[in-house]
């Protein structure tokens, strides 16, 4: 029996990567402010959500398309508190939790509404002639009760675009939102009952205790995005019940420029991707690998590009954000102090604002303390590095990472960099924005997850795929080729009638 | 010895030698080569480890294994080749693909029950994504596991795919070493430890588990063929299968019919007497002799029960009017006894089959198909084969794999390619046209934001029925306005001819 407790000690002590959720300790409200006698516990809430699911009233497509349609009118409604709580969380500016919060659900949720129907249809596969005759389709089935558990650096896309997947596949769901993000939080636990369905949906909340309790129960699949550390508890967890998971966790993201580059046009895609949410996303480029030259041409580039941005006063702009919390502001301060590296753009910070200056750090090298965990925050470090050969090889040496950047002109360079590294996701000559196609599926490899999600991908990771086969009652001459007593003769026909490429006219 | 192992697959991978896909259709080639080539061998280690009979080695184990080999090399370069996505307004001169992509080092764990085709249909797909593949073969089929470690290196590279063999502590010693893919065919106990093990390193994982799979049989079919499939699929292989018709539901009123038919149609398959059959099996040791002995203590069969603990034979054994709580129907029984529990209707079947844990498979037997529909709509299973048992197992375009507590991921055909790849998201984008991203740098305002809202939510297509509608009228209309174009040109033109060809007549 697996107990959480040792280990999540264990994670506290052991592990390096950043204390984001069970170690942390916040001046913020955490649990609502909704009073105690009212809140059902945990048990009750599953409990309540099993009975919904077992009676069968998540199956039919219009209750899915109905719940759909009023989470769209919860964003639609709700606008300008999803955009004010997000403010409050982090400082983030309007037109970035627009994009990257309010309308990504809402393209998601579009997407969801009009392919549902033939998401929902059976897929008929191609037969052998034994099966020539039968019904052979693949008919997809909701799990069951699913928990999604979300991060704080995007409290509303990273909770409810899973979420979609999990209503569109016709689940009942559980989920948790990170306290750290405590106005979001608060939002989503009060607008969720007043738009979705009470008995299919329920919010739990709380901090690491709360969590932990929650993943003793079991689920039929457990949606986490965070932390590596964290996500080996909810495996360890999930392994006791035998439940499914899918980690959507991070990494170091590198950055490749070589062969000949537009600087300035890099420049621009580079600061909005690496600076968009103060550089605290999962696919941020983490770090920038080029020559000199390069780095000689962009540094000026990044500079000019900041200003250009963000004006002489960055931190009086209002399209830059804040860090979470102020113990994660300590720890990224702590890595630009501790950088053997030498600040050419930013450094400046403000720690009663939680602000620190997006910041370009060169000289680094391999071991420096920039490089060894994921930054997760607004400090681009510069590695010079001659050859693009030598800059793979370090890439390599690295655990994969969530997304993988190559700014060139040279298609050459890009493919070689393609066809020479591993990553989730990659896009060239830009940072992020592959992850906003619900066309393609986004998700890690290695340490920076399994599974995938978004558009059909997210309605495919909470369904089950179950293989039909609906036989007649005829052709028995054709089945007594199995039955015994055998024959070496049977054997011969059996071979040819399920071979693949049996008959090539049918 | 295992981490040198794994660790020598590794550093292999890391080559790149896997990558192209000529060395994957080379290896899989030789594996097709070892099959054909070594058929006697594999069929002498199974007569020895599970006294599997002449003919079921191939039946059971060597034709899948075959067609999955042929399906790939077939198909591989479809498989591995980048597909294709969605674009929007935004991206709509970019490349925008998915590209499959290796895995790493991935562990295959086998069963003993099929130790060919649990073992090496993972590893045709684990071949065909071009990963490296650790097997460990399970110990208690010991001459196929020994057979196993001496044929892969021989038609094989050594290197890639390494075949360790041992018991419980050299598979520990294994999963304590870092993986990028587990796949695990066995029991729900040890897929908890897997799994467990895999956590630490965040290893993603397949399970092939099991559970209790049952079938129901409804009062209106022909109840002589339903059993005489099932009687094959239950006593194939001694009842080993995973996917084995478990436990029969049907109503009290066809009980003594089903009973007869099974009765009639062992006779037809294994003669009168089961234990002279050379195609009847045997259990493969003598625990799980004794574990399914003790499940049937208490109960009297009506068919067979006769058993010889020497040859580790239980003749196929049925037994009716079994209670739901009777330890026969707590555990899968892995055997050759099949326990018929009466229900009273389709409903009633309905809510036994979904009181319990998901199953592996589920089999119905019915003519009506608004039943079948209905049975299918409101159960769940890994899968579903209706009008006999296991068949959806073997047609490799479907996917095979459990939910719940038998398993999670699919496997077969293209199913093992993808669970065993890393689909890459990939976006090729150009420096150029750096104003179309104008709108969404800062400094904002209400103008840009706008801009990029419409260029980041619009949909290349829009896929609202609506359109679609419209979509078919305006090219219906559009074709007959075209159509009417030619036929007033060709009648003008004709006309004209005909004028020609008046006026010279008259001339």
């Amino acid at each position: 029996m697996v107990t959480l407790e040792p280990i999540i000690h264990l994670s506290r002590e052991l592990l390096p990567t950043p204390k984001f959720f069970f170690g942390l300790t916040t001046n913020r409200s955490r649990v609502g402010h909704l009073p105690l006698e009212k809140m059902e516990s945990q048990s009750q809430v599953l409990e309540r959500l099993r009975t919904a699911f077992e009676s069968g009233v998540t199956i039919p497509e219009k209750f899915r398309r109905t719940q759909l349609t009023n989470l769209m009118s919860m964003i639609k409604d709700n606008e300008e508190q999803i955009v004010n709580a997000l403010h409050k969380d982090l400082t983030k500016p309007k037109f970035e939790a627009i994009l990257s919060e309010v309308d990504i659900v809402m393209n998601e949720l579009h997407y969801a509404l009009s392919n549902l129907t033939s998401w929902m249809q059976p897929e008929y596969v191609s037969k052998n002639l034994a099966t020539k005759l039968d019904d052979c389709f693949v008919r997809r089935e909701p799990l069951g009760v699913v928990l999604i558990i979300g991060p704080w650096n995007y409290p509303m896309q990273l909770l409810i675009l899973p979420m979609i997947g999990a209503i569109a596949a016709g689940n009942c769901v559980v989920i948790k939102p990170s306290e750290v993000s405590a106005a979001t939080d608060n939002l989503i636990t009060e607008l969720m009952p007043k738009y979705l369905s009470k008995d299919c949906y329920a919010v739990v909340r709380g901090g690491p205790k709360e969590t932990q309790a929650l993943l003793k129960n079991r689920f039929d699949h457990i949606f986490y995005t965070g932390s590596q550390a964290v996500a080996r508890v909810v495996l360890q967890a999930a392994a006791v019940h035998l439940t499914p998971v899918t980690l959507e966790l991070g990494g170091k993201c590198p950055c490749l420029i070589y062969g000949r580059v537009n600087a300035t046009a890099a420049a621009h895609r580079l600061v909005w991707a690496k600076f968009f949410n103060a550089g605290q996303s999962c696919v941020a480029p983490d770090y920038v690998l080029c020559s000199k030259a390069t780095r000689d041409a962009l540094v000026p580039a990044l500079r000019q590009v900041l200003e250009d941005f963000y004006g002489s006063d960055i931190q009086k702009s209002p399209d830059m954000s804040r860090i979470v919390t102020p113990k994660h502001w300590t720890r990224l301060m702590g890595l630009l102090n501790r950088t053997k590296g030498k600040v050419v753009v930013g450094g400046e910070h403000d720690e009663k604002d939680r602000y620190i200056a997006p910041t370009v750090v060169v000289d680094v090298a391999e071991d420096d303390a920039l490089m060894e965990e994921e930054i997760f925050g607004p400090i681009l470090p510069i590695l010079t590095i001659e050859s693009l050969e030598e800059s793979i090889k370090l890439t390599k040496r690295k655990e994969k990472p969530l997304a993988f950047y190559v700014f060139s002109d040279e298609s050459s360079v890009v493919k070689k960099v393609l066809e020479n590294s591993s990553s989730g996701g990659f896009c060239s000559n830009d940072g992020i924005v592959h992850m906003a196609l619900p066309g393609l599926p986004f998700g890690g490899v290695g340490n920076s997850g399994f599974g995938h999600y978004h558009g059909h991908w997210g309605f495919e990771a909470f369904s089950h795929r179950r293989a039909v086969m609906l036989r007649g009652w005829a052709l028995e001459k054709l089945n007594a080729l199995r039955y015994p007593p055998y024959s070496d003769e049977k054997l011969s026909w059996l071979r040819w009638t399920t071979s693949p490429k049996s008959c090539s006219i049918m | 010895m295992e981490r040198q192992a794994v660790q020598r697959a590794r550093e292999a991978f890391l080559s790149g030698r896997t990558r192209p896909l000529e060395f994957r259709l080379q290896q899989l080639h030789a594996l097709q080569r070892m099959i054909a080539e070594k058929e006697t061998e594999i069929a002498t280690a199974l007569k020895q480890d599970i006294n599997r009979s002449q003919y079921d080695t191939p039946l059971l184990e060597l034709i899948g294994i075959e067609n999955e080999i042929k399906l790939a090399i077939g198909k591989l370069r479809e498989w591995a080749a980048s597909r294709p996505a969605e674009k929007n307004l935004l991206t709509i001169s970019d490349e925008v693909y998915i590209q499959p992509e290796p895995l790493g080092v991935v562990l295959i764990i086998g069963a003993w029950n099929y130790p060919w085709a649990l073992t090496l249909m993972p590893l045709v797909g684990a071949i065909a994504a071009g990963n490296a593949a650790v097997v460990k073969p399970s110990e208690l089929s010991e001459c196929s596991s020994l057979l196993l470690r001496a044929l892969l290196p021989r038609y094989l590279d050594k290197d890639l795919y390494p075949v360790v063999t041992g018991s419980v502590s050299e598979t520990q010693e294994l999963l304590r070493l870092r993986f990028d893919h587990i796949v695990f065919t066995g029991s729900s106990p040890v897929a908890k430890l897997v799994m467990e093990a895999a956590a630490r390193h965040l290893t993603p994982v397949t399970l092939e588990l099991g559970g209790k799979s049952p079938c129901y049989i409804d009062k209106n079919c022909d109840i002589r063929v339903a059993c005489r499939r099932i009687t094959w699929g239950k006593f194939i292989n001694c009842g080993q299968t995973c996917i084995a018709p478990d436990y029969i539901l049907c109503e009290p009123c066809i009980q003594g019919r089903v009973v007869e038919c099974i009765r009639q149609t062992l006779l037809e398959f294994y003669g009168a007497d089961p234990k002279c059959s050379p195609d009847y099996g045997r259990i493969v040791n003598q625990r799980h002799f004794n574990r399914i002995m003790g499940l049937m203590e208490g109960y009297t069969p009506v068919v067979g029960g006769q058993s010889d603990s020497s040859q580790r034979y239980i003749a196929p054994t049925v037994l009716k009017d079994v209670p739901p709580h009777s330890r026969l129907m707590q555990e899968e029984i892995f055997g050759p006894v099949l326990p018929i529990v009466t229900v009273s209707d389709m409903d009633n079947a309905i809510t036994f089959i979904n009181e319990r844990e998901k199953p592996l498979a589920l089999y119905i037997f019915c003519s009506d198909k608004k039943a079948i529909k209905k049975m299918i709509a409101e159960t769940t299973s890994g899968g579903v084969t209706v009008n006999d048992v296991m068949m959806h197992y073997t047609l490799n375009s479907l996917p095979f794999g459990g939910v719940g507590q038998s398993g999670m991921g699919r496997y077969h055909g293209k199913h093992t390619f993808d669970q065993l790849s890393h689909h890459r998201a990939c976006m090729v984008r150009s420096l150029g046209m750096e104003s179309v991203n104008l709108a969404r740098y800062p400094p904002q305002n209400r103008r840009r934001a706008r801009r990029a809202r419409m260029a980041l939510t619009s949909p290349l297509i829009d896929m609202s029925k609506r359109t679609l509608v419209w979509a078919i009228l305006a090219t219906i209309i559009s074709l007959g306005l075209v159509i009417a174009l030619l036929v007033i040109l060709l009648i003008a033109a004709g006309l004209n001819c005909t004028c020609w060809y008046w006026r010279g007549f008259y001339n």
